[in-house]
């Protein structure tokens, strides 16, 4: 399995990454940890990057930590520290969990958060709990520096909404407020750690009296992008959260999702998983605040 | 072009040129002659180019040659000590974990990073560790035998 030649190129600081990628434009790729660009590029099937451009010389980009209500996670943060994050699991061990269930060990040695987010693959497991959980990206460019929620950032499959010379620098999570609890549930017939068929993620935030004050539900790998599920989350919100409110909420998340067939599942699968997933994730997550 | 770069294996430094396409695997096969280091799927999915980076269990074929200038590599050749076998090595040959041998060098790596990390590792963790190597003769029964028999001290 051969490469197409190209030229790697190692710019030592974001300035002059982001100049180099601008000057070639869509001819430009960034090399993060590279688990889906060079697969990818080991693909006679996929156009190719004449330029690779390496962010191993730019230092201060691998870093987790709280800064007043934030979590803020540096791009080139490796899902194995995602995974293993004291942080991370004290505020969300859901999220924590999500990472340490992706990919292989080897896999999660190299890959990073950010590099799972640009790839806008529509299994990309840190999508949906970073959705759900209102995450935003800081992007770097010539121009300067933009915030976007990433739930605005998937453009399509393996299509993000970054610019020609845009990096992003930089993952921030909001901590969480009281009685506020995130579930991200993964499902793959052949093992759990197989690229997701369905992924599911709830944040779910309940009010003094019990009842669900505000929800947040993102389906993974059902649609051209992970998706959020609107109906559903207005099946629960201002309800008392049980079983059959729940399933009454998966049953709405399948109407909300455009599965396609594929070698993992057929879409009349995924829906019906979809509604299974939702109202088990919907649950965990109350336990979660509950518990 | 190439680009002669310095690698850090096994404890020596090597100096050799690489193609900026030339993944960690290609040149630890091809140019420095450390074939003990398998090439299976190419595509991240086997765990047979596993080596350890940094003490971290990686896929050297999903390694640029050039992004591992300025780390700590450390192949199956690099895991005995010159007088005996690495306790993992002899528990692999002891509980016959070895059949075509093809995974066992990517096994033992991984293996390794798992007991650096978790010394005390159980079953579960044992299989997880291991997630990343495939192997199509043992079943993984002997390879998890003989990691926990490592957990137990039984090979020093
Ligand atoms: C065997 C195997 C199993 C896998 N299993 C899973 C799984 O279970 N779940 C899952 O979600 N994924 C999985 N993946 C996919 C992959 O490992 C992850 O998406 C990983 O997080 C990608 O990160 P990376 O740093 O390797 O990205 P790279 O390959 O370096 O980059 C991916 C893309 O994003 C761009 N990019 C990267 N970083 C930036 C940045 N900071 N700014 C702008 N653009 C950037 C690159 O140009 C490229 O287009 C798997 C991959 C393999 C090979
Ligand atoms: S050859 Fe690298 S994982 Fe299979
Ligand atoms: S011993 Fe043959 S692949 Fe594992």
């Amino acid at each position: 399995m051969r490469i197409t030649k190209f030229e790697y190129l190692t710019p030592s600081s974001l300035e002059e990454a982001c100049l180099v990628l601008q000057q070639h434009g869509s001819q430009a790729a960034v090399l993060a940890g590279g688990t889906d660009l060079l697969v990818k590029m080991k693909n006679p099937r996929h156009s190719h990057p004449q330029y690779v451009v390496s962010l191993k010389n730019i230092q201060g980009l691998e870093y987790i930590r709280r800064d007043k209500d934030m979590l803020r996670i540096g791009a080139l943060t490796k899902l194995d520290a995602v995974a293993n994050s004291e942080v991370i699991k004290t505020a969300y061990s859901s999220l924590a969990f999500a990472a340490d269930n992706m990919a292989t060990p080897q896999i999660r040695n190299i890959g990073t958060i950010a590099g799972n987010l640009c790839n806008a693959a529509r299994s990309a497991d840190m999508a949906p709990p970073l959705m759900a959980l209102e995450a935003l990206l800081n992007i770097v460019s010539p121009q300067g520096t933009r915030t976007i929620p990433v739930d605005s950032f998937f453009a399509g499959q393996g299509k993000n909404t970054l610019r020609s010379g845009e990096i992003v620098t930089e993952v921030v999570i909001p901590l969480p407020p009281a009685r506020f609890a995130l579930w991200y549930q993964k499902f793959s017939p052949r093992s759990a750690r197989d690229i997701a068929a369905v992924g599911v993620a709830v944040a779910l935030r309940l009010d003094s009296g019990g009842k669900c004050e505000k929800c947040r539900i993102f389906l993974g790998a059902v649609a051209d992008t992970p998706i959020r599920a609107p109906l559903s989350e207005a099946v629960i919100t201002g309800n008392k959260i049980d079983e059959v409110l729940a399933a009454a909420a998966g049953k709405q998340a399948v109407s909300e999702c455009r599965p396609i067939d594929d070698n993992r599942a057929t879409a009349d699968y995924r829906r019906h998983i979809v509604g299974v997933v939702t109202k088990d994730a919907i649950l965990e997550a109350y336990r979660g605040v509950v518990a | 072009m190439k680009k002669t770069i310095s690698l850090d294996v096994n404890g020596a430094t090597y100096e050799t040129a690489a193609e900026p396409q030339d993944t960690l695997l290609d040149v630890l096969r091809g140019n420095l002659r450390l074939t003990g280091t398998k090439k299976g799927c190419e595509t991240g999915n086997c765990g047979a180019c596993t080596v350890l980076f940094d003490g971290n269990a990686v896929d050297s074929c999903l390694i640029l040659a050039l992004e591992a200038e300025g780390h700590k590599i450390i192949t199956i050749e690099g895991l005995a000590d010159a007088s005996k076998l690495h306790p993992l090595q002899q528990a692999f040959i002891k509980y016959g974990a070895i059949q075509c041998g093809y995974c066992t060098p990517g096994m033992l790596l991984s293996a390794k990073a798992l007991l650096d990390r978790l010394p005390r590792a159980n079953e579960e963790d044992i299989r997880k560790g291991l997630e990343g190597n495939l192997c199509r003769c043992t079943g993984y029964k002997q390879i998890v035998e003989a990691v926990e028999a490592v957990v137990r001290g039984e090979f020093k």
